[in-house]
C-alpha cells in the first residue's frame, strides 16, 4: 500500500537528558557524594531503570564502550541468560498443572513473545513479564475469538484489535467466570499454535531460568551470550565540546535547535559504530570518496579504541539492567569519551514502551539508546536518552 | 299534571311477569273487542282469494307484537364492537398482552428438546435421500429454523461468540436462542454468523443476509451477494 512518507515522519525520536553532578572528586564519585548529590543520582538512575523496565521485548543490545577487548572480557562473565523456543497452543499458559505455564504467568515471572509472524498482518501473542497477556489480532481473528479488546492505537481503520488479559487481577483464577471464558476461547475458537520465545525468572534472585515445557511440544533452549568486537582507531566525537555544552541542565527544559541537530549527528555516529562501518576508522578517512558518501565526521573528534558488545535473543529487562549497571560504573574510568547502550525491540512486538500498542508503519522499530560520558573537569556525568518508535506506535 | 301522569304511565315499566315470558304478552294482553273482531275480517277481505287469506292472516298477523317504542341504537366507542370488526390484534396490543414473550417458567432447555427433534425430522424430509447440496441450499434458504441447534461462530461483538442452543423464535432482526443453561439469548442477525450441523455437515448462515421475517423469507427471491465485512 502506498503511503505518503513525506506527510508523516517515518518514526518519532524522543530525547531526554539528565546530568549528575558530583561534588567530590571524579575518581571517588559514587562513594563520597553528599546526600543531595546521591539523591540526584538516585533519581536519574531510577528514571533510567524505569525506562528499561517499561520496554519488555528486547531483541538486541549493543554496548559501545571506549575500552579494549581485554579490559571488557572479565566483566562480561555474568551477563548471560537463557531463553526457550517452543511451539505451543495458548491453552498451555492456562494449565495450572506442574508442566503448565499458569503459575509462571500468574506470578509475573514469564516473558514470552510469538515470533515469525508480522504485527501488521497476522496475530501476535505476548506475555509481558508482569502477569499480562497481550493478544494483538487481526479483525478476522477478533471476530471469531470471543474476547473483548480495543482497536489498536494508531490504527485508524480499526483492522487490528489488542486484547489485554491481566492475570494478576483478583478474580482472574481458575473456576472464575472470566478465566473460564478465556480458557474456553483458547480451547475452542483460538486453538492454533504459536512459535514462542520464552523466558522465566527465578523467584529468589530473579535470574533467568528455563521453563518446563511438556514433551509433546517441541522446545529448545538457547543461551544469550555476549560477542565482543574490537574496533581500533575509531574516529569519535569529543562529547562535551561536540554536544555537552549545548545540553540543558534541567531534564524538563527543551533542547535548542542546534542541540537537536548535534544530537542527531551523534545518534547517526552511534548507529554507524554499531554497524561497524569502516568509514569511521581513522585509516579510512583519506580513502573516502565524496561521490559515494557525503558523510563527514563529527567535529571536534579524536581517535579512540572502542569495543562493541552485542547480545541477541529474547533479552530480559533484568539482564539489561545488569549491563546498564556495569556500564554506569565504568563511566568514570573512561573520562571524556562517549559510551552508549542501545536496545532494539522486536519489530513485531505488540507493545513498545509503557504498554503502548506497537505497529509497523515504515520499519517497525522501537528502540532506546542511552548515551553517557563523564566530565572530570566539571565533576559530572552527562546522560542523554533517546527513544525512537515507528510512526504507527502509540508511544510518542 | 294529567299529561305528566300519562307520560308516566306510558314509560312505566311493564310488570315483571310480562317481561319474563313473551308468550304471555302475546295471548293474555288486553285487546279491544271491536278491534279483535274487525282486524281478521279486514285483513282477509283485503287479500285476494288465491292468496289464501286465512292462512296469511294466521302466519303473518295473528299474535304478532309490534314495538311502538323507538329505542336509540347503541352508539359511541364501544370496544367490543371494534374488536368485532377487526379480528386481528394490533402490534401494540400484542406487545401489551406479551403473547410472543416466553414466560420465565417456560425458559427451559428440556421443554424445547422435542421441538429440536421435530426440526431434525423436518430437515431430513427436506434434505431427502440424496445429499445434493446444490439442490438443498435453495430449500435451506427458505426453511424454517425454529428448533435448530444453532451456534454463533463469528460476531462483531465478542461476547456473542460461542452462544449455542435451540433457536426458538425468529423475528425480522433477531434469533432467540435457549441455551443448555436455560438462558434465553436474543441474538441480532446483523453482524453475526450462525452455524448448525446436519448429517455431519456444518452449514453457516450469514445473519446479515437473512434479515427478513421467517414467513417473508419463504416467498422471497434471493440474490447472491458476498459478505465482505461483518
Amino acid at each position: 500500500m502506498f503511503r505518503d512518507d513525506k506527510a508523516r515522519p517515518v518514526s518519532r525520536l524522543v530525547a531526554t537528558t539528565a546530568t549528575i553532578t558530583f561534588k567530590a572528586s571524579a575518581s571517588h564519585a559514587h562513594s563520597n557524594n553528599t546526600d543531595n548529590d546521591s539523591d540526584n543520582e538516585q533519581k536519574v538512575h531510577d528514571r533510567l531503570r524505569t525506562m528499561i523496565e517499561s520496554h519488555p521485548f528486547n531483541y538486541e543490545v549493543n554496548l559501545l564502550l571506549p575500552a579494549s577487548h581485554d579490559n571488557i572480557q572479565p566483566v562480561l562473565a555474568d551477563l548471560e541468560a537463557l531463553y526457550t523456543k517452543a511451539t505451543l497452543p495458548l491453552k498451555y499458559f492456562l494449565d495450572d498443572g506442574e508442566l503448565g505455564g499458569y503459575s509462571w504467568l500468574k506470578s509475573g515471572r514469564l516473558l514470552a513473545l510469538s515470533v515469525h509472524e508480522r504485527i501488521d498482518g497476522a496475530d501476535v501473542v505476548a506475555i509481558d513479564g508482569r502477569g499480562k497477556m497481550i493478544l494483538s489480532v487481526t479483525k478476522d481473528t477478533y471476530e471469531i475469538l470471543g474476547l473483548e479488546g480495543k482497536p489498536a492505537q494508531c490504527d485508524t481503520k480499526a483492522m487490528r484489535f489488542v486484547i489485554t488479559l491481566d492475570f494478576t487481577e483478583q478474580f482472574m483464577k481458575p473456576r472464575k467466570k472470566k478465566f473460564e471464558r478465556i480458557r474456553w476461547c483458547f480451547e475452542n475458537t483460538f486453538t492454533r499454535t504459536f512459535d514462542f520465545y520464552m523466558l522465566g525468572s527465578n523467584v529468589e534472585n530473579n535470574a533467568s531460568e528455563p521453563i518446563p515445557i511438556p514433551s509433546n511440544y517441541p522446545s529448545f533452549i538457547h543461551p544469550i551470550k555476549p560477542t565482543v568486537t574490537d574496533m581500533h582507531g575509531l574516529v569519535a566525537p569529543i562529547p562535551e565540546e561536540f554536544l555537552g555544552h549545548l545540553l540543558p541542565d534541567n531534564a524538563h527544559s527543551k533542547f535548542s535547535e542546534e542541540a537537536l541537530e548535534k544530537l542527531q549527528d551523534m545518534y547517526e555516529w552511534i548507529g554507524m559504530s554499531c554497524l561497524e562501518m569502516k568509514r569511521l576508522q581513522s585509516d579510512n578517512v583519506e580513502k573516502l570518496d565524496p561521490f559515494i558518501t557525503m558523510y563527514s565526521h563529527p567535529e571536534p573528534n579524536y581517535v579512540q579504541r572502542y569495543s562493541l558488545i552485542k547480545w541477541k535473543g529474547l533479552i530480559p529487562s533484568r539482564l539489561i539492567e545488569q549491563i546498564w549497571y556495569m556500564f554506569s560504573k565504568r563511566l568514570s574510568q573512561t573520562p571524556n569519551a562517549i559510551s552508549a547502550l542501545i536496545t532494539h525491540g522486536f519489530r513485531d512486538a505488540p507493545i513498545s514502551f509503557h504498554d503502548c500498542h506497537h505497529g509497523y508503519g515504515a520499519n517497525g522499530e522501537h528502540l532506546y539508546a542511552m548515551v553517557a560520558w563523564h566530565v572530570p573537569s566539571a565533576r559530572r556525568e552527562r546522560w542523554v536518552v533517546l527513544q525512537q518508535v515507528d510512526r504507527e506506535d502509540g508511544f510518542s | 299534571m294529567g299529561e305528566k301522569q300519562d307520560k308516566d304511565q306510558l314509560y312505566s315499566k311493564l310488570s315483571a311477569h310480562i317481561q319474563q315470558t313473551e308468550h304471555i304478552a302475546r295471548e293474555n294482553a288486553y285487546i279491544d273487542p271491536v278491534t279483535k273482531a274487525f282486524v281478521p275480517n279486514f285483513v282477509t277481505s283485503l287479500i285476494p282469494s288465491e292468496g289464501q287469506p286465512q292462512r296469511t292472516y294466521d302466519t303473518k298477523v295473528k299474535g304478532k307484537v309490534l314495538s311502538l317504542d323507538n329505542p336509540t341504537k347503541p352508539t359511541g366507542k364501544d370496544k367490543s364492537r371494534r374488536t368485532h370488526q377487526r379480528k386481528k390484534l394490533t402490534a401494540k396490543e400484542k406487545r401489551e398482552l406479551k403473547i410472543y414473550d416466553f414466560p420465565q417458567e417456560s425458559r427451559k432447555y428440556e421443554i424445547f428438546l422435542p421441538l429440536h427433534q421435530l426440526w431434525l425430522g423436518y430437515m431430513e424430509e427436506l434434505l431427502g435421500q440424496g445429499s445434493n447440496d446444490a439442490a438443498f441450499l435453495p430449500k435451506l434458504l427458505k426453511a424454517d429454523y425454529h428448533g435448530a441447534m444453532m451456534t454463533v461462530t463469528r460476531s462483531k461483538c465478542p461476547s456473542f461468540v460461542g452462544v449455542n442452543g435451540i433457536m426458538i423464535q425468529e423475528t425480522e432482526n433477531t434469533f432467540k436462542i435457549i441455551t443448555p443453561q436455560d438462558k434465553l439469548k436474543v441474538i441480532p442477525k446483523v453482524a453475526n454468523v450462525f452455524s448448525f450441523k446436519l448429517r455431519d455437515k456444518t452449514y453457516t448462515i450469514y445473519g446479515n443476509q437473512i434479515r427478513y421475517r421467517a414467513a417473508e423469507r419463504v416467498a422471497r427471491k434471493f440474490k447472491t451477494k458476498p459478505t465482505i465485512d461483518l
